[in-house]
């Protein structure tokens, strides 16, 4: 299976050039046999948008419809990650990365929709300003990854997101592949940063812990480009289970990184050697959250 | 890691917390230049070149980002800026080849002062400080003139030492379209020269903003930048408050000087501030990045 990861730099507020992008780059990818393609964090609209949020706000279901007509009739079919911001039913904006399925000569469909639950607000970041939270979190079966979790930026500074998806399926079967996508602007250029600069030593270091501790296959696609003073980092990487980096994109340039696996495989050869599962213990953990929710405000 | 910036190191003993990967901070200047100059529809810089350090490194950049033909240097020496300094500007651009200029501000700035409704200043060190102004302002008109002539962006020259102490001019050299050295300190952007392979002469000399003869910032400020630097560490990007700063072993005297020009400079880093009377004002509830749909 042939994954790749558009490491692009999105233009910021410009939706219809982003969009004419991403079907350039699906149609040559579906035209190379790819399976799936991984667009980072608000790769139709650019991070920051502030005030002009609402102007391109798209409900989840107009996607499909922007997406149509890229996989011909005989071709095999393309699955895609894209960020973009979503209207809600509730007319709230909410900073989203949808899984689409596109089905050779027919319509795409939508295959999921997560929400960023974790907004960043501190520091150089002021996403709760402009966005509401999203409130789920929850594996989802793909057409070609199997049990799929996908989750955005912050979202994965949480470990608990990571976990919920890890127990979230039939018998806690949970996610064998973890799609992250991400917007982290390059800072910390101290000489001792591993990686050149400090934040992408840290997104290393935790795509390597969740590859390792939750025995699944992580994806993890970053922006590149600049808008105003940040200088979006890249550095895009795919990890086996384990922890292995399998293939990692270059630091600040375009790229799309093509990487040929087979996730279900590498994940169950992974898993066949620790007969232990995530949920081991689950009534414990969630005695002694709701224990830890309840005395918390007493 | 280049030779010259490994002997930098060695030399100046750089504090650990201090030194910078170069080669990653060029890449991402040269690609933040490149991106915020063409993106707006320029695809050229002008640049005010002293012959100090800072100049010559956001020249360096601008001439890798754009091609050393698309970056104009201008110099704008006064009758008695150093001519050492100007050799040292003329060895930039020789050196890069990029086009230049010298336009010598003496007619305008002696023109104006001898105009009996100009007051003058009976103290010699406040009288130096407003002609060093208005000179600053001075070549700020200049670079704007041959922007609009050239169709090409002012690049800044401001580093992060300077920017913090206030150490410049409100709207004379700290009037720019952008900066990519302004979140560097003046000890890391001596390891970006020496990385870029400025001319010799640029990086050894000591920082001067050639108010007068002889005249270095350090004197004036009366610390180096090494200890200013170091005191920045602590206090900007550690956040510890004065008095844990002292406890680490820095003169009291110094960090409460330090802090007290950061905090009274305040103003030179921000845009002026409007009145709000309207539902939607400027900067506080009207908000857009600049690169608001380029």
């Amino acid at each position: 299976m042939k994954v790749t990861l558009a490491q692009i730099a999105p233009r910021l507020g410009r939706l219809d050039d982003n969009l004419q992008r991403h079907r350039e780059i699906l149609g040559a990818q579906a035209a190379e046999g790819a399976a799936l393609v991984v667009f980072p964090e608000l790769s139709l609209t650019g991070y920051l948008l502030r005030d002009h949020v609402p102007h391109v706000a798209l409900s989840a279901a107009e996607l499909p419809g922007l997406l149509a007509d890229l996989v011909p009739a005989g071709a095999t079919g393309l699955d895609v990650v894209v960020g973009f911001v979503e209207l809600g039913a509730d007319c709230r904006c909410y900073n989203s990365a949808a899984y689409l399925h596109l089905p050779p000569g027919a319509p795409p469909r939508l295959v999921a929709c997560h929400r960023k639950v974790h907004l960043p607000t501190y520091g150089m970041f002021d996403e709760a300003r402009y966005f509401a939270p999203g409130r789920a979190l929850r594996a989802f079966d793909s057409p070609t990854l199997g049990r799929c979790g996908l989750l955005i930026c912050e979202d994965l500074w949480h470990p608990t997101s990571v976990f919920v998806l890890s127990v979230d399926g039939p018998q806690h079967a949970g996610i064998q592949t973890l799609l992250g996508v991400a917007n982290s602007p390059a800072r910390g250029v101290q000489d001792t940063s591993e990686f050149g600069v400090q934040n992408l030593t840290t997104w290393r270091r935790l795509n390597g812990l969740y590859a390792q501790l939750f025995g699944v296959v992580v994806f993890h696609c970053q922006r590149v480009g600049v808008e105003d003073s940040y200088i979006f980092t890249g550095g895009s990487e795919v990890l086996a289970p384990g922890g292995e980096p399998l293939a990692r994109a270059p630091l600040f340039d375009e790229d799309c990184l093509t990487v040929e696996l087979d996730p279900g495989d590498l994940v169950r050869w992974h898993r066949s050697l620790r007969p232990f599962s995530m949920a081991d213990g689950l009534e414990v953990v969630r005695r002694e959250l709701d224990r830890a929710a309840a005395e918390a405000w007493r | 890691m280049s030779d010259r910036l490994e002997q930098l190191w060695a030399d100046e003993a750089v504090p650990t917390e201090l030194r910078i990967n170069a080669a990653v901070v060029e890449r991402m200047l040269v690609g933040f230049l490149a991106d915020e100059i063409r993106k707006v529809g320029f695809g050229r810089a002008v640049i005010g070149l002293s012959g100090g350090i800072d100049s010559a490194v956001s020249l360096y950049l601008a001439a890798r980002a754009l091609g050393a033909n698309q970056v104009h240097a201008v110099l704008m020496p006064y009758r008695t800026s150093s001519q050492a300094s100007l050799d040292d500007a003329m060895a930039c651009v020789e050196d890069l080849g990029t086009p230049y200029a010298v336009v010598d501000i003496s007619p305008q700035i002696d023109a104006y002062y001898a105009q009996p409704v100009v007051p003058v200043d009976p103290q010699i060190d406040q009288d130096r400080l407003r002609r060093g102004n208005k000179m600053a302002r001075e070549r700020m008109t200049i670079l704007y003139d041959f922007s609009q002539h050239l169709g090409a962006l002012v690049v800044g020259t401001s580093n992060k030492s300077e920017l913090l102490l206030g150490y410049g001019t409100l709207h004379g050299d700290m009037a720019h379209a952008l900066n990519p050295i302004g979140d560097l300190y003046k000890t890391q952007v001596r390891q970006l020269a020496a990385h870029l392979g400025v001319p010799e002469p640029v990086l050894v000399k000591p920082p001067t903003a050639d108010l007068y003869e002889g005249q270095t910032d350090e004197d004036q400020i009366g610390y180096s930048y090494a200890a200013i630097d170091s005191v920045f560490i602590h206090l900007v990007e550690r956040r510890l408050p004065p008095e844990k700063v002292i406890a680490l072993g820095f003169e009291e005297h110094f960090v409460q000087r330090v802090m007290r020009m950061v905090q009274r400079s305040q103003f030179k880093r921000r845009l002026p501030v409007i009145a709000k009377v309207s539902e939607r004002t400027i900067d506080r509830d009207f908000r857009y990045s600049r690169d608001w749909c380029y």
